[in-house]
This record gives C-alpha cells, structure tokens and sequence, in this order.
C-alpha cells in the first residue's frame, strides 16, 4: 500500500494580480458557466477577545435568473435549460427536471430507461467525486498547494484518479451523449438508447475503473483528519431497495419522513443580509446537511456488500458525523456507482423505444434526486399547453450553506491560536468538506478574518 | 509527410454553442475538411482529463482555444508553453471550462506526459454566452489559424529546441 508523507505546509495564498503576475492562484476549478453571472464567494469570521463572534458565509446562486429565465419556456424545454447552470452536475439537473415535468405531465419511466437515468448518474457522481477527492481534497489533507504539486510527489496516485475520472467522464458521454451539456436527455427518457453489444463494451471500462475505485477508497483512508464531530440533521432521499439516486422520500435522521411534494411544508428559505443566496432552514428546526454524508448515514444499509466492507476496511462506521471524513465517503460511494453501472450494463436490455410519448397538459410536479453535492429539489407548474408557469431550484449547496457556517463557528474556535494564514487554510478545508459546487453558490473563497478590528484578507 | 508532423496533434478547444468559445472547435473542423492531413486533428471541450488523453504520447501538440479579449478582437497569439506555464491571465477568467487549460497542461507536465513541444494558439474573443454568434472578426481568424498551422506552424522555433 502506498505510503503517505505529510508535506510541512508552507501556507500561501498566492494570487494572480491585475497584470497576471504571481503563481496561479490557490486550488480553483473553473467550472463550465457563464463568465457574467459568475459570483465572487466569500468568508467573513469575526473574532473579538479570542473568542469567534460571527461567520458569514457569502455565495452567488444563479438558480434564480434560471427560474425566472425558463417562465412561458415548454415543459420539454427544461433539462437543457437547467443543464447549463453547472457544468459540474449537468445530470442532476436534467434528472430533477424530468422528472417533476413527468410528475406534472403523469407519467413515469421504468425498465431499462429507469435504469439508463440511474446508469449516467452514476456516470457524474464519479466524475464529481473523483475531480474532488484527488484534486481539491488529497492536497489540503496532505499540505500540497494543489493537485500539480501532489502529482510531482505522487505521480501514480494521481494518474489512476485521472483514468477513473475518465471512465466517468465516457460513461456521461456514452448515455449522454457529450460529456460537458449532455444533450441526450429528454423528459420521458433518452433520444437514443445504446444496443446491447454497445452496452457490452462498454461494461470492460467499468471493470477497470472496479479497481480503481477501490485503491481510491484506501487511498482517502489514510488521510489525516481532524478530531471533530457535530451533531447534524443529515437529510436525504430514502428509497425501500435502492441507495438513492433519483426517487424516494425525504428522510432525516432525526424523525423527518416525508413525500417530496411536502418538501416546501418541511423546510424554507430566508434570505439573510449577508448574501445574495437564501439559506435554506428545516422549519422550527435550522441548519440541515445534505450531500455524501447524509446519505451514507441513513442510507449504508442500501451500499453493496463490497461497499460496505470497502467502508470497514476504512474506518468508516455505518454512520460518520466528522464532516473530514466525507472524502472517505465519497470514494465509498464512487465504488458503489462504479458497481451500480457495472450492475445495470450486464443486465441491460435494449427498449423498444427509447422514450416515452409525453401529451402536454397542466399540472403540478416535484422532484427530489441525488446530485453528487445532495438533493436538488425542482417545483413546476405547467398550463394546459405544457408551458412553464413557475419554476423552483433548491440546489445542495445553498441548503448546506447554515452548516457550513456552523461548522466553521466551532471549527475556527478550536483553532483560535493558529495565525491567520493557517486559520485560513484549515478553514479553507472545512469548507471544502462540502464540495461547494462552486457555479451553484460560490466562484472561490475569499476568506477575510477580522480579530478585533485587525484584518486580513485572502483575495 | 515529416517527422514531426506524424508526431503531431493540433487540438481545437471550446464550445461550439458559445460564440467566440467555438473558435478553437471551428479551426478543428476546417483543418479536418481540408483532408490529407498530416497530423491528427481532434475536438475537445477542455475538460482536463480528456484533454490530457488527447495530447499524450504525440510530440507536439497545437492547442487552439479562445482568450479573453484585450483590445484586438480575432488577434492570434501565439504562446510556447513547452518550457513555462501559460499566462494564467489570458486563460482562467473567462474560461469556459472546467479545470483550465493552464491547470491541463501543468499537470500533464508534473505527470511527465506532456508533449516535447506545446503551442498554444490563442485567439481573442469576445463573446462567449450560450447561444451569441461568433464575432465577424474571430470568425475571419479561424481561416488564418488553420493557414498558419498547415504551412508554418514546422518552423516555429520552441523553447525546447532553442
């Protein structure tokens, strides 16, 4: 097994000034998004008498112009639509479009379709998990700037993260026709559906990436993490034979059980002075956390047996409150969607269409599915051409901000004694338990840590 | 057909749906109609492991991808990245992509997998919205970039070679 080496961290936070001068600056991923709607993200902590007295947390959500953008657009109109808000999890969105547009519209895909939309999800959380296991997570665990440096180290670990990041980048473009905007979606099901020979060759790059996900699993084991545990609400889709992907109920792990047409009963949005996003609170209750963890935690009983002793050989327990751990988790659940498409290539049958017929009508449709980051929640109402009258997005990120901020209101109070410098970097990691989708909610951290009136800023 | 152009693969980066985005895609297409090639042509959204993939094992790679307008619409820029990372400015900000073109390249050199010499054709846009058109001048470049490509781009002298 390979053996890791922690790196004396030489904290910096070099950016690219005005003339573009100075290295690149720290991990940032760009996402496939527009330039002009691109928000600037940013993290305020207040501390006064070594005691910290505020966190603020300040994200950009696109999602907005999008609900207002595809008002009088057609029903069939919203996957690709919704695609485009992040280049990241474009299937999330185009599962959570299709089907509230075919709740609203009355129908329902099954059989092999079913198992199709399941198949390319599979597809994204691997590419989602992947990018952000070995590329942003593994440096900050191992006191790398970013993954460039962490390959210079440790040539191997990152090539294999590349190949398997690559096998689920093949898997969305196979089913989806194109790997960044999937244009091969539809509501009702697909435009074209592969045959079974393509099927079958398509199953060998999966038992390669079978290996691979399991060397990722040990490799985000032997991380370092931080003795710190909180006492969440984990919210997530719960389905009676499946880990969830694309139906089921919401669950909490403290009593929540309830439909997804429901979800604006149980929780709500406020706005908060701080930033553009709304802070999504369960009603009466407050903070929840969605995402990898949630789900692993109400859900272990759904992983595969290989999964679950994956899990084991980890350290993991059946449930996992320290939010470091969810790089663990999501290479866990990386192996269980390796399997999962592996599992639906072998049994795949061709059907005989590849959608089904959709007759516009008005009504009303929910959706809940499992974007790699947590639930993505869609609310539309149709009229009786099939036009869209409102439209709704809850996406993850703005629904785990509250915990984010809680988090680092206990976090940084543990590290009060730490400079600045490395305040940030540790908060920098704190914040990246939780993979913010950074088109979604933030661009990229500019973090600003105001001890009693002394400031400094990260930019 | 030489040597070095066998070893060669010129890849068009950008979206086609996305204005000026589409210019790297656009020199692809041309330089593929034009047929009898002799060097491999492919198209890439510029997602950093497909990217990686498509220049490992050639020798030279030709990059062609959209840049941030800085006064002259269409201009091309030619940048040699064999030896030293690519002006970071030019690249990231409005960059489409998921992972930059400058990250690509940097980690395919710390893998030891990037080509002995790395051209980057760079052309200024200025648009770059889902569904704009393509700016009438960088649509007059994309002629130039592939002209330049097939009869110069063999006697660009690289860092590497100097």
């Amino acid at each position: 097994m390979l053996e890791l080496k922690l790196l004396d961290r030489r904290v910096k936070f070099m950016s690219v000034d005005e003339n573009g001068n100075g290295a690149t600056k720290r991990r940032k991923i760009k996402v496939n998004y527009m330039a002009r709607v691109e928000g600037e993200g940013g993290l305020d902590i207040k501390i006064r008498d070594n005691k910290v007295s505020d966190v603020k947390l300040h994200i950009f959500e696109p999602p907005r112009f999008f609900e207002a953008f595809m008002r009088e657009r057609m029903y069939s109109e919203a996957p690709d639509i919704t695609a485009r808000i992040c280049g990241i999890c474009p299937i999330a969105y185009q599962m959570s479009s299709c089907h509230a547009m075919e709740q609203a519209l009355g129908v329902s895909v099954d059989g092999p379709l079913r198992e199709l939309r399941r198949m390319i999800y599979c597809g994204e959380w691997i590419e989602s998990h992947v990018l952000h296991v070995y590329m942003l997570h593994a440096p900050d665990f191992l006191g790398y700037e970013d993954a460039i440096r962490l390959a210079k180290d440790y040539p191997d670990v990152v090539k294999k993260g590349l190949h398997l990041k690559k096998i689920g980048n093949e898997l969305v473009t196979f089913l989806g026709g194109r790997e960044i905007h999937p244009i091969n979606v539809k509501v009702g099901g697909f435009y074209k559906v592969p045959s079974k020979k393509e099927m079958k060759d398509f199953s060998e790059k999966l038992k390669v990436a079978l290996e691979l996900a399991q060397e990722m699993v040990a490799f985000s084991a032997q991380m370092p993490f931080p003795d710190f545990e909180q006492d969440y609400e984990y919210v997530a889709n719960r389905h009676p034979d499946e880990y969830p992907f694309n139906e089921g109920r919401i669950v909490s792990n403290k009593g929540m059980d309830i439909d997804i047409s429901e979800f604006y009963d149980y929780f709500e949005e406020r706005h908060v002075e701080h930033s553009t996003s709304l802070h999504a609170v369960i009603k009466g209750r407050g903070a929840y956390h969605v995402g990898p963890l949630a789900r692993y935690s109400l859900n272990y009983d759904k992983l595969s047996p290989l999964a679950q002793e994956a899990a084991r050989k980890a350290d993991l327990e059946a449930t996992c409150y320290n939010p470091f751990k969810s790089i663990v988790v999501r290479s866990v659940e990386t192996l269980w969607a390796v399997e999962e498409a592996l599992r639906i290539a072998d049994a795949y049958e061709m059907p005989d269409q590849p959608s089904i017929k959709i007759e516009p009508r008005s009504g009303e449709g929910h959706s809940c599915t499992e974007a790699p980051r947590g639930i993505l929640y869609h609310r539309y109402r149709l009229d009786d051409e099939g036009k869209i009258v409102d439209a709704k997005i809850v996406p993850p990120t703005s629904q785990n901000q509250a915990v984010i901020e809680n988090d680092l209101y206990h976090f940084v109070e543990k590290f009060i004694d730490l400079d600045d410098e490395k305040l940030q970097w540790k908060c920098e990691q704190a914040v990246r338990n939780y993979d913010p989708c950074i088109s979604c909610s933030c661009h990229f951290l500019r973090m600003k840590v105001d001890r009693d009136g002394v400031v400094s800023e990260t930019k | 057909m030489t040597e070095t152009q066998r070893k060669t693969v010129v890849i068009g980066i950008g979206n086609a749906s996305c204005g000026d985005d589409a210019v790297g895609v656009q020199v692809a297409r041309q330089l593929k109609e034009k047929g009898n090639l002799e060097m491999a042509v492919v198209e890439e959204s510029g997602e950093p492991t497909s990217l990686m993939a498509a220049m490992k094992g050639y020798e030279r790679v030709i990059l062609v991808d959209a840049i941030l307008g800085h006064g002259a619409l269409g201009a091309m820029h030619m940048i040699d990245a064999s030896k030293s990372p690519l002006p970071a400015e030019l690249f990231s900000h409005y960059s489409t992509h998921s992972f930059g073109l400058v990250e690509s390249i940097e980690l395919a050199r710390a893998l030891g997998e990037l080509p002995l010499k790395v051209l980057v054709i760079g052309i200024e846009g200025g648009q770059f919205e889902p569904g704009d058109e393509m700016s009438e001048q960088v649509q007059s470049s994309i002629g130039k970039a592939v002209d330049w490509i097939l009869y110069q781009s063999e006697n660009y002298s690289y860092a590497e070679s100097r």
